[in-house]
């Protein structure tokens, strides 16, 4: 097994793999934190189109991010509970393919899939597009 | 009796003759014609009894009929909530194999973070329970849909049941106009025959025996027709004396009356 943490590139990485439209996507497990049913999500007046709403997950209130962005479509499937600085963000419109660890791909970014390749989702930019998205108030 | 001393042959040609200048000549044409009226009066008859039984025969099997598709009817209901029943059952293992989906991609995850050794162990036990799952969720959904399929017949089935049940309503309908309208026809034929009776002076019995008494006649004419030639004429009328006489009393006896 190849050291993650050296210089070397590792030969796997540990995480999941999802798909969004047609796309394959990875999360390592680092940041992959676990996969759940949709619970109820209750909308935020005014937030912008990326962000679903805010749910119960645990005990804990989490904003929900939708990365379809698709305000009508009924969220399906399972949410993946993610840790970023040490705060807890649920995405949604996510279809889980697979958790374990995944064979590097030719990339730094990529994972090996099937025949398929998925590269790393961008956490921070989907966060940052509810950020900067149109809040109404 | 007049004519008593005359002989059997001359006392037949006698009242032959005379029945033949008889202003009442038509009456063996109407006699016949009488005869037939009456047959054709009974046939008829005999038909509308036959058709009011048939009616009310038809009747009684369509009741039957119906109380057969009642109970079909039921019965197919009954599968059909069961099916519903099924189904909702199938749709909460469904949802349950979709959660053991879910553990078994939590402990993926978690195998994952482990590394190699435990992790890998973790991960193979994982990646058999979500396929494990990933089957039973897929063989849910195919019997939900064989299901869905079966409830969908069941309605066709109850919708030809209840098709068949307002035919048979309609048919004992039917049955039930058909038995009034051979009652009815029943009763004017028996008034028919009543006023035939009156009108003719005779009844079915009487035109039966008129009928039979024409037939024999004709077989004896032609039995006679066939020994002429044959036999000497003196032998045949010695062989029909017998017959002659009681035949000339009967025939003389009911001249009297009509005089």
């Amino acid at each position: 097994m190849s050291d993650e943490r050296g210089g070397a590139r590792p030969t796997e990485l540990g995480g999941v793999v999802f798909r969004v439209g047609d796309e394959l996507f990875f999360l390592p497990a680092s940041i992959a934190m676990k996969v759940s049913p949709v619970p109820e999500i209750a909308r935020v007046p005014g937030g912008p189109l990326e962000l679903r709403g805010v749910a119960l997950v645990g005990g804990v209130m989490i904003p929900v991010v939708d990365v379809l962005e698709d305000p009508w479509a009924e969220p399906g499937g399972a949410m993946l509970v993610c840790a970023v600085l040490g705060e807890s963000v649920g995405l949604v419109g996510i279809d889980v393919l697979a958790t374990g660890r995944f064979e590097a791909g030719d990339r730094p970014d990529e994972v090996r899939f099937g025949e398929r390749t998925a590269r790393t989702f961008d956490l921070a930019s989907a966060i940052a597009r509810v950020r900067e998205g149109r809040w109404a108030v | 009796m007049p004519g008593s001393g005359e002989k059997p042959k001359r006392r037949l040609f006698r009242l032959l003759r005379r029945g033949a200048r008889d202003t009442t000549a038509s009456a063996g044409r109407a006699a016949a014609e009488e005869s037939a009226l009456w047959a054709s009066h009974q046939r008829a008859s005999s038909a509308v009894r036959d058709t009011g039984e048939a009616a009310q025969r038809i009747a009684s099997h369509v009741a039957k009929q119906r109380g057969v598709v009642d109970a079909l009817a039921d019965r197919a209901r009954g599968v059909s909530a069961r099916s519903a029943d099924l189904s909702a059952g199938f749709a909460r293992v469904k949802e349950t194999f979709a959660r053991l989906e879910l553990v078994a991609l939590n402990a993926g995850l978690e195998g994952a973070r482990f590394g190699e050794g435990l992790g890998q162990a973790l991960g193979l036990v994982s990646d058999e329970i979500r396929a494990q799952a990933t089957r039973g969720s897929e063989a849910c959904r195919e019997l939900g849909v064989a299901l869905g399929e079966i409830g969908s017949e069941l309605s066709q089935v109850n919708s030809s049941l209840d098709r068949a049940r307002e035919a048979s309503a309609e048919v004992a309908e039917e049955a039930a106009r058909v038995a009034g309208a051979s009652a009815d026809a029943d009763r004017a034929l028996s008034e028919i025959g009543e006023r035939l009776e009156k009108t003719t002076g005779s009844d079915p019995a009487t035109a039966r025996a008129i009928a039979d008494a024409t037939e024999h006649a004709r077989a004896l004419v032609a039995a006679l027709g066939a020994l002429r030639g044959k036999a000497p004429q003196t032998i045949v009328v010695a062989a029909l004396r017998p017959v002659l006489e009681p035949l000339l009393s009967l025939l003389e006896g009911e001249d009297e009356a009509e005089r």
